[in-house]
């Protein structure tokens, strides 16, 4: 699914559908998604990514930093910005009406034409900042339940710190896979690490993986001891 | 103390003691940076801490003049020539460390009237930031004249309004970023550039009152907690865990 050995692995058995990735800002999170959409556009899935306040000349650019050529046809785009964007695969919405998005999207999961829908979304903490924690919780749950009927699936993204504790939990609560990763020092090394927090009907990973991202990519390696 | 002689002695070891612990806290900053900076992926934080990076050095070269001149009892006037455009050069990477914050709320606040604002507040800091840069780099070549005291008493105005329009934008950024980490940030940022700010109010002071730079304790007595605050800004670019927070989390 994702193209990550580790995860595709460890999700394996589990009908996944909405998964959340959780974590400080700046270590790599968004990578874990290009490896879900890249794998999306080599199955033939329908891709969607949500964006806000960038150009989608940056956005290829930063795939291609991690090894994974995709061309803007590809993909369809959905700009929560404020400039308008223009282009044939791009659905401009207003991130501060958060009907708009759900519209937008709702409108590709309906012309998929039995084709499965890879939507990534790493703007939730900008959607919570822009409304607030339960208009984003009705959005959520909401576009959830349309997405699991039209059997596609969902990578959102989360800033660890940035909201309090009970958005964060009853957003995990609506996830089927929920994943952590986190920046931690011991002996003068840094090192990031990764777990699966939360999959539905297995139990919790308390053990951490060490998390690495370079011009391959995302892996995960060894568990961290 | 017992007379000026023995204060004179008091600074002076005061004075030695900060040229020696400022070093050694800059090292240990840049050094725990080092080691962060390789494991971010975002371009912003990264020039969050380039520019960090960039303010503790000169800033650390600032005032270790400061603390030369101390020592040596030279005035304020005969290492202008240096300390002002180093000056310069730390207020610059200020700016670039609070456009940075800046930009970063503009990204989560997607609002039309947010990025006006804050394209509006960078405006106001951009033209103190050019006219203080420019009044710090040609006013040394005015040392003896009288226009060089009107100079002085313009950085001390623009140097002002740059703390005041820094203040005022990062408790802007900070309703926005409210992760406890950039509130941390910014919190020790805003410190660093008050003490920054004063530290040099304070020679304006002494030149304009032609004060021997003995008289300036305050100088000797911020610059420990001035560098104290930039080690602990940079502890809170990202969030980094010890071993006993993560078995908690586990």
């Amino acid at each position: 699914m994702f193209g990550i050995d580790f995860i595709d692995k460890h999700i394996k058995s589990i009908d996944k559908k909405i998964i959340l990735i959780e974590g400080v800002s700046g270590i790599g999170k968004e990578i874990i998604g290009y490896h879900y959409l890249f794998e999306g556009i080599k199955s033939g899935d329908i891709c969607v990514y949500a964006f806000a306040g960038r150009k989608i000349d940056e956005i290829e650019e930063e795939f291609s930093n991690y090894n994974m050529k995709i061309h803007r046809d590809l993909l369809n785009w959905i700009n929560c910005g404020i400039e308008v964007v223009e282009g044939e695969n791009v659905i401009n919405c207003n991130i501060s009406e958060l009907f708009t998005i759900s519209s937008a999207i709702k409108k590709i999961l309906n012309e998929r034409k039995k084709r499965k829908v890879r939507i990534f979304f790493p703007i939730a903490s900008q959607a919570i900042i822009n409304n607030n924690s339960l208009e984003f919780y009705k959005f959520f749950s909401s576009l959830i339940e349309e997405i699991k009927k039209q059997n596609s699936s969902m990578v959102i993204v989360i800033e660890e710190g940035m909201h309090d504790p009970q958005t964060v939990i009853s957003i995990e609560n609506l996830c089927d896979i929920v994943f952590d990763i986190k920046i931690y020092e011991k002996n003068f090394e840094i090192v990031p690490l990764f777990r699966i927090k939360k999959c539905r009907g297995m139990p919790l990973m308390l053990k951490y993986f060490k998390f690495k991202v370079d011009e391959k990519g995302v892996s995960i390696g060894e568990e961290f001891v | 103390v017992r007379n000026l002689s023995d204060l004179k002695l008091v600074l002076d070891y005061l004075n030695f003691a900060c040229l020696v612990i400022s070093p050694l806290i800059i090292i240990l900053t840049l050094e725990r940076m080092l080691r962060v900076i390789k494991v971010i992926r975002e371009k912003a934080i990264k020039e969050r801490m380039f520019w960090t990076g960039l303010t503790i050095i000169f800033s650390f070269l600032f005032v270790e003049f400061d603390f030369i001149a101390v020592l040596l009892s030279l005035s304020y006037d005969e290492l202008a020539i240096i300390r002002r455009p180093v000056g310069a050069i730390a207020i610059i990477s200020f700016f670039k460390i609070i456009k940075n914050l800046m930009e970063s709320s503009a990204r989560f606040q997607i609002e039309r009237n947010w990025k006006e604002k804050v394209e509006k507040e960078e405006k106001i800091l951009l033209t103190i930031v050019i006219a203080l840069s420019f009044v710090l780099f040609i006013s040394p070549f005015f040392i003896g004249s009288e226009i060089y005291l009107y100079f002085t008493f313009v950085i001390g105005m623009l140097l002002m309004s740059f703390l005041l329009f820094s203040i005022l934008a990062l408790n802007e950024v900070g309703k926005v970023l409210k992760d406890k980490r950039t509130l941390e940030f910014i919190k020790y940022i805003s410190i660093a550039l008050l003490i920054f700010v004063v530290v040099p109010i304070g020679n304006v002071v002494g030149i304009i009152l032609n004060l021997s730079p003995e008289y300036n304790i305050l100088r000797a007595i911020l610059v420990v907690p001035y560098i104290f605050s930039f080690y602990e800004a940079s502890k809170n670019f990202i969030e980094i865990r010890s071993e006993v927070e993560l078995r908690s989390l586990r």
